[in-house]
């Protein structure tokens, strides 16, 4: 018996002394005021351990008495530090906290102050008596409370934490039962049975407390299993989000979970809330504005917030106010989790930057109307951007292209070309850059830009081709009007200069011949060419300067009657011609009024030209709009005329023989056009032509 | 007797112009504005030359020179091309179809001469 007491004690004062330094060393390395009291708690009972291991034994001398008190005083403040540091999570209330001072320093100053401070085998006096009820109180009281409160609070924790708090509760409660057990036995030589069970109740506790403040790796894991299979599916969720709400709508409530919290947010680099879990809005907004700042990680221990910084911003989670200190696991488990999150995100970051980049370039080759093609020259696998498929007349990704099926669309006349280009292209590195044409699926053509290169490996060998396509059709074909409109001008311009100049040059060499007569039909043709000329040339300025979009308009209400009957004073039909001015209700078109001036003259005086006797100029409201028309009962419109009437240098047969530039109705469309309006031509039966504007009504 | 010329091209003023420098040179001239009357007008007068504009209203030069070139008593008179356009594959496509000559507008009279007694001493 006495052995095994003796043994026990050994443990016991190897066992303390542990706990002391673990928490020591806890405290040094975390910092925080419940690391510092529970090092101040082990601190004090392995002191009081290792101090009465070398305290003699049967010495009463006033030293050795004093720090047996003292030894008893540390052993007094043992259960208000334990006290203390419950307390820093949550205070217990000012009562409770007056009356754990008060208990505590009532049995500190009575443990200086007794008499007679008692040896183990000394009667108890009634006055020792009453120091170790009081004794025993203040243990019991602190040491309850904390038991009581760790085990409540433990309730709903996560797993790791809620055991190491349950454990450090029945560690306080098994050390205050010991303490009540060596505090009732009685005083005596005899080791007794109370006396072991007091030793084992204390060393058992030992390890309780170990458990609950720090428990070894594998204890740790053993509690957490449950919860890493729901972790790793958290990451897994995160590794495979594709939007940065997927990534929140995981972390948070894992997160949250994770903490036995109430909810959590993260909040970007400028304090805005980007995701919510569990909480109001308006306390999320509050907890943004609050963490928004301040870039360390930060918990606040009373608050029981939890602040992670994250590298797009910050993880808060509202949590218990025990959970940073108990749940150290929990914690890093947090701190993976917002690392992960950061990954995550930064990988979203890049896949949406890299889809709006491929979706910038798709449109700009839509836009621009350049496919893409690529052709890997090992697997002879060729791929077409979409703009490529649509170009030539499919529809994106339609089919897989094969070789050749470019060639096959390749216009038959280029094929010899475009092989030779290709060939030359991959036997000496020449550039792609030529023009060729393509028929289209439908049977259009297009004439294409085609540029491209070789690429080669570090050897030389051509290892694909990649290249580009633009559409040049459009452009081809302005060139190829322009080139017909030059064409035509210059040709419209030599005509009558060819005559002119023929008069000149007869009458310089010949006029002495000539008689007065062929002098005066001379001077007649020379005249009407050097008019025809000078209109020429006006009217190519016009066209020119309304092509360029220099004509400026100023629309107006302008009253159709009104202008019908000045156009007609101005310009009055010439002998043999009538015309009727024919406006019911007074429209009122918006235009501007010397263009649709302009216009009118132009349709009177074609008609007088080229149509009948009879001639109607009209006006009238039709649908919100106003239509005005001229009409003649002449020969109407030549057929072969019909599709390009209002193009510069389409004339009539007769025209040459009536004059006129050939670019007036092309004129008159453009200026109708101008003023926001259109213009056609109908044919009237049984013959003669109707040209109609129709302008936006100013009613 | 002179021989008669016939001028085609829709242009009154041309054919004015034409008219008066061949007549100063003592050849008759005949006129046609079309196409269509280009070719009556032809087989009707049997012009020692036909001087043919390209452009004309109806239809164009090329197709009154094949209609000519097929018709019997017309195949072998000579034809002189008159044209605003220089452009060569314009004149290379009427010397295929069989025109003899080519006279580019605005001539000088001078030249128009020299062409016209070329084909007329040739014939």
């Amino acid at each position: 018996m006495e052995r095994l007491h003796e043994v026990l004690g050994y443990v016991q004062l190897v066992l303390y002394v542990g706990l002391g330094l673990i928490a020591l060393i806890q405290w040094r390395r975390r910092g925080g005021k419940p690391a510092g009291w529970v090092a101040a708690t082990f601190g004090a009972l392995a002191a009081v351990i290792v101090i009465s291991e070398f305290l003699p034994e049967h010495d009463r001398s006033p030293g050795v008495d004093l720090v047996q008190r003292g030894v008893v005083a540390l052993l007094v403040l043992f259960p208000y530090f334990l006290f203390r540091f419950m307390a820093s999570f949550e205070s217990p209330g000012r009562v409770m906290h007056a009356l754990a001072v008060v208990l505590t320093a009532a049995v500190l100053v009575w443990t200086f102050l007794l008499d007679h401070f008692p040896e183990q085998d000394d009667e108890r006096t009634p006055e020792v008596q009453a120091y170790i009820a009081l004794l025993l109180v203040q243990w019991v009281v602190l040491l309850g409370v904390v038991t009581f409160r760790l085990w409540r609070a433990g309730r709903g924790q996560p797993t790791v934490a809620r055991r190491r708090m349950r454990t450090m509760s029945i560690g306080s409660a098994g050390l205050a039962i010991t303490l009540v057990l060596a505090g009732t036995v009685s005083a005596s030589d005899e080791v007794t049975g109370v006396q072991i069970a007091t030793s084992l109740l204390a060393l058992a506790t030992g390890p309780f407390f170990l458990l609950g403040f720090a428990p070894p790796a594998f204890v740790r894991n053993s509690w957490r299993q449950q919860s890493s299979g729901r972790l790793q599916e958290a990451e897994f969720a995160l590794m495979e989000a594709l939007s940065p709400s997927d990534i929140t709508d995981v972390l948070l409530p894992q997160v949250t979970e994770l903490a036995a919290g109430r909810g959590s947010l993260i909040i970007d680099r400028r304090g805005a809330v980007t995701g919510v879990h569990g909480l109001a809005p308006q306390e999320a907004a509050d907890l943004a504005s609050a963490f928004a700042n301040g870039g360390a990680e930060s918990t606040h221990e009373g608050a029981g917030t939890i602040s992670l910084p994250m590298r797009s911003g910050k993880l808060v989670v509202v949590t218990s106010p025990y959970t940073p200190f108990f749940g150290q696991e929990e914690m890093d488990e947090l701190r993976r989790l917002a690392l992960l999150a950061d990954l995550a995100l930064a990988r979203t970051e890049h896949s949406r930057r890299e889809r709006e980049l491929t979706e910038q370039l798709l449109e700009a080759q839509r836009i621009a109307r350049i496919g893409s093609w690529q052709w890997d020259i090992e697997t002879d696998r060729i791929t077409w951007s979409d703009q490529m498929y649509r170009m030539l007349g499919f529809e994106p990704g339609e089919f897989a292209p094969q070789p050749g099926v470019y060639a096959e669309h390749v216009h038959p006349e280029d094929r010899t070309l475009v092989a030779a280009k290709s060939d030359e292209a991959l036997a000496h590195g020449t550039p792609l850059d030529y023009e060729h044409r393509f028929v289209r699926r439908d049977g259009s053509m297009l004439i294409v830009h085609t540029r491209g290169r070789v690429v080669r490996d570090d050897t030389g060998n051509p290892v694909r081709m990649i290249g580009t396509l633009q559409d040049v059709t459009a452009q081809r074909e302005q060139e190829a009007l322009r080139e017909r409109f030059i064409a035509n001008a210059a040709h419209e311009l030599r005509t009558p200069l060819t005559s002119l100049l023929g008069f000149v040059e007869m009458l310089s060499r010949a006029r002495h011949r000539l008689d007065e007569n062929k002098l005066q039909t001379m001077f007649d043709a020379m005249t009407r060419s050097g008019d025809r000329l000078a209109v020429l040339i006006e009217n190519l300025l016009d066209l020119s300067k309304l092509q360029a979009g220099q004509v400026k308009v100023d629309i107006e209400p302008v009253p159709i009657d009104v202008l019908a009957r000045e156009v007609v004073a101005s310009t009055p039909p010439p002998d043999g011609r009538h015309v009727e001015v024919d406006v019911a209700d007074t429209p009122i078109a918006l235009a501007d009024r010397h263009r649709l001036d302009q216009v009118v003259t132009n349709l009177l005086t074609n008609a007088y030209r080229y149509g009948g006797p009879n001639i109607s100029l009209s006006g009238a409201r039709r649908n919100g709009d106003v239509i005005l028309s001229v009409a003649d009962d002449g020969p109407g419109v030549e057929d072969q005329l019909l599709g390009e009437l209002f193009q510069p240098f389409s004339r009539g047969s007769t025209s040459s023989t009536i004059g006129g530039s050939g670019l007036g109705l092309a004129i008159v469309k453009m200026l109708v056009e101008a003023c926001g309006g259109e213009i056609w031509h109908e044919p009237r039966q049984p013959t003669g032509a109707r040209f109609c504007v129709k302008l936006k009504s100013a009613e | 007797m002179s021989p008669t010329i016939l001028v085609v091209d829709d242009e009154p003023d041309l054919r004015l112009l034409v008219r008066m420098t061949l007549e100063g040179e003592g050849y008759t001239v005949e006129e046609a504005s079309t196409a269509a009357e280009a070719v009556e007008r032809a087989r009707d007068v049997r012009p020692a030359l036909i001087l043919l504009d390209i452009r004309l209203p109806d239809s164009d030069g090329f197709d009154v020179l094949r209609t000519l070139k097929s018709t019997e008593e017309l195949s072998d008179t000579p034809v002189v091309m008159m044209s605003a356009h220089s452009s060569p594959p314009t004149l290379e496509k009427a010397q295929v179809i069989g025109s003899h000559d080519y006279v580019v507008k605005p001539f000088k009279q001078d030249a128009l001469l020299r062409i016209v007694r070329k084909h007329l001493t040739g014939s």
